[in-house]
């Protein structure tokens, strides 16, 4: 397993779970919750190095809950999951601190390599050994 | 005064629409993410010897890949609405025309199919982003294209060519076929449907061939406006 953890903070609850087994397959740990106040609940117990978090939630808006995580922990990188008509949020996301954006449906490949560098940043920000 | 009314109320129309789509593509989408996620976990199990039974693997990898082509061709139609749908929410933008005639052309195409038109398709690199209405600069285009079709009879060629013409963008139909078509080019119900549109635009069509050649053009100009 590798060290890398992951949150995926998704309403749609099969996209969540589908993907984090995915990601389990190529060993990163990730977790999955299915609102914005569960993801601020979890970083609380549980850090993770990169949250994938949908931009658009019944509850908090995915970038509401991108500051709430900043606020907390500037060091954890977030990727956002944005529609294609959103990318405005997206760059508005980065704006706020986010690590990067990607479209859905996403592309797999493209996700693990965005994992990883955001993982790198966070190692090189000095929080995580 | 009820010209403008109707306007308004045209306007306000057209963004409800707008917003009506933009949620229902954005929902399509969503469904395409969770069958391309599943399809893609059973490609998983397939690649990392998961499924020990070979001619079940085998199967199932032809199904799979079936699957991830078909979801890549609807999410490309469900993108390309989206951002067709969203073109309402800024009436003036700054965009680049190739991106906006590549979006409209995935559901235009299908008009030239059923015809039988070979629909050729030219965007120029390089063009100038310009500032101007999208939405109604896909409209123009539409009606454009759907009076070029009525003009050519099946079997015959359509080209649209994007490029730039001083500092703004200009878009060429290109009609070969049959000559008789082209008596008149443009037909006076088409510039109605259009001429308050190319006045918002400042955009301007003209006949770019002559009666004798070959093929008979139809240019488009739209130029960038001033920011506000």
């Amino acid at each position: 397993m590798s060290e890398i953890k992951v949150l995926i903070v998704d309403d749609e609850v099969e996209f969540a779970a589908t993907l984090a087994e995915r990601l389990e397959l190529r060993d990163i740990a990730a977790e999955t919750v299915n609102n914005g106040k569960d993801a601020l609940s979890t970083i609380l117990v549980r850090t993770p190095d990169v949250v994938i978090l949908d931009l658009k939630m019944p509850d908090l808006s995915g970038l509401e809950v991108l500051n709430g995580i900043k606020e907390h922990d500037p060091t954890i990188e977030v990727i956002m999951l944005t529609g294609h008509g959103s990318t405005s949020s997206g760059i508005e996301g980065m704006e706020r601190g986010a690590f990067d954006y990607i479209m859905k449906p996403i592309d797999l490949d493209l996700l693990l390599e965005k994992i990883n560098q955001a993982y790198e940043q966070r190692k090189n920000l000095g929080k995580q050994p | 005064m009820k010209e403008a009314k109707e306007n308004e109320l045209r306007s306000l129309q057209l963004e409800f629409f707008g917003r009506i789509l933009a949620g229902f593509t954005h929902d399509l989408k969503n469904h395409l993410a969770i069958i391309k996620e599943s399809n893609g976990l059973i490609t998983d199990l397939i690649d990392m010897g998961r499924i020990t039974d070979e001619a079940l693997a085998l199967k199932l990898q032809r199904i799979t890949t079936s699957i991830q082509g078909r979801v890549g061709q609807a999410t490309d139609m469900a993108n390309n609405l989206n951002g067709f749908a969203h073109r309402q929410d800024t009436p003036f933008s700054t965009f680049q025309v190739n991106d906006l005639l590549a979006e409209e052309l995935t559901f235009l195409r299908r008009f030239s199919r059923l015809r039988e038109i070979d629909l050729k398709i030219e965007l120029r690199e390089g063009l100038p982003a310009i500032h101007n209405n999208p939405s109604m600069v896909q409209y123009v285009v539409f009606k454009l294209y759907t009076m070029a079709l009525k003009r050519l009879q099946n079997h015959s060629l359509l080209e649209i060519i994007s490029g730039e013409q001083n500092g703004g963008v200009q878009i060429t139909f290109a009609l070969s076929g049959d000559k008789e078509d082209f008596a008149k080019l443009i037909d006076d119900e088409t510039m109605g449907m259009i001429q308050e549109a190319l006045d918002t635009l400042q955009a301007r069509v003209a006949i770019l061939s002559e009666a004798s050649d070959e093929k008979q053009v139809i240019g488009l100009f739209i130029p960038s406006l001033a920011k506000d």
